[in-house]
């Protein structure tokens, strides 16, 4: 079924929009979710929760994209839950290892950017990635949007898994020299 | 923290790189690349096969049609063009006219024995009408004479009997 269908269905208050969605995005979502929480019960408890936030959202909302809205959903409650579930254990897991990546990005531990504007903060990290090749744009959001493993970059991307860690390395530092010329650090 | 919350940044950009960056899979290029390749490997070996194939039928097709030629251009001239009239007691009387190699040889009243044959030339039909107008044909063997040009004189054998015919403007 067609995305703006299924918003329809929303707006009319059908739970039948709950079955098309999740017929149509529950792999999407699951990828998601399973790539933070490492973990299916955790993950299909995320998918449920952002089903009803969907519910909740739409409307008064009209997402332009039905996936991407699910996807930032999904993605916000799957990092809840794992905090939740990691506040004891820190520093395990691939999740951990990709969050200590972006920490490369982050110009300057500061109150500035702690209180920047995380619209704002989109906003600039949208403008970065106008400046970077497609690929590397791809290879970025393949890691640090849906979480997916260098060695799945690899096969998704077809590139080899040293290259994949360098172009990572190499749009972190970017982004990083991106955000301190955009005046994250004092 | 901190990380978390570019982390959670990265989820409000644009809409449309989200999309692209998903359903980005070269996998499925190398794929077909891979598999697209095979099949026009595939098609080429085919097309490669059908048209020695094809090459091979038509040389044979022409070689069978230049050998028929040759059957015909032989039949042509070893029968007799021109009809004999298939008056006399023995065959070489009936069939008096000979055609061979474009050349038209005559009975010549002579018979000779197999010692005085040379060689095989060919198998030849004489064709002849008789009185009622009724064609005849029959099978015979041209040879050539020994010491004798095939230009002056060839033995037909009908039967058995080797008959010299020579050719009809020889005196």
């Amino acid at each position: 079924m067609d995305d703006s269908m299924i918003i329809d269905l929303y707006f009319t208050r059908l739970e039948s929009a709950i079955h098309e969605t999740d017929k149509k995005y529950h792999n999407y979502c699951e990828s998601i979710g399973i790539h933070i929480l490492n973990n299916h019960e955790d993950t299909e408890e995320c998918i449920n929760d952002c089903y009803m936030n969907t519910w909740n959202a739409i409307p008064p909302q009209r997402p332009n994209s039905l996936q991407c809205f699910l996807g930032k959903i999904m993605r916000n409650l799957s990092l809840d839950l794992w905090r939740k579930k990691n506040s004891q254990k820190r520093g395990e897991g691939e999740f951990y290892i990709l969050l200590s990546e972006l920490e490369d990005c982050i110009p300057s531990k500061t109150s500035v950017w702690d209180s920047c504007s995380e619209k704002i903060l989109s906003d600039t990290i949208d403008a970065f990635l106008n400046t970077i090749s497609k690929k590397n744009c791809i290879v970025f959001l393949k890691r640090y949007y849906y979480c997916e493993s260098i060695k799945e970059i690899c096969k998704e991307c077809g590139l080899s898994l040293p290259n994949v860690k360098i172009i990572l390395f190499r749009v972190r530092h970017e982004l990083k020299d991106y955000l301190e010329k955009e005046g994250y650090v004092i | 923290m901190n990380s978390e919350k570019l982390f959670r940044a990265l989820g409000d950009i644009e809409e449309e790189k989200l999309e692209e960056a998903y359903t980005y899979n070269t996998c499925h290029k190398i794929f077909c690349i891979k598999y697209c390749s095979v099949a026009a490997g595939i098609l080429l070996f085919i097309g490669i096969i059908s048209y020695s194939l094809f090459i091979s039928k038509n040389g044979s097709k022409n070689n069978s049609l230049d050998s028929s030629q040759n059957t015909n251009q032989t039949a042509q001239v070893t029968v007799t063009e021109i009809p004999n009239q298939l008056e006399g007691n023995n065959k070489a009387e009936q069939y008096s006219v000979i055609n061979y190699n474009e050349r038209e040889y005559r009975y010549t009243g002579e018979q000779t024995t197999k010692e005085n044959i040379q060689q095989y030339l060919t198998d030849c039909m004489a064709k002849g009408i008789d009185s009622a107008g009724k064609v005849h044909e029959i099978d015979c063997v041209v040879f050539s004479v020994k010491n004798v040009s095939i230009e002056d004189e060839i033995a037909v054998e009908f039967g058995g009997i080797y008959y010299i015919y020579t050719i009809k403007n020889n005196p």
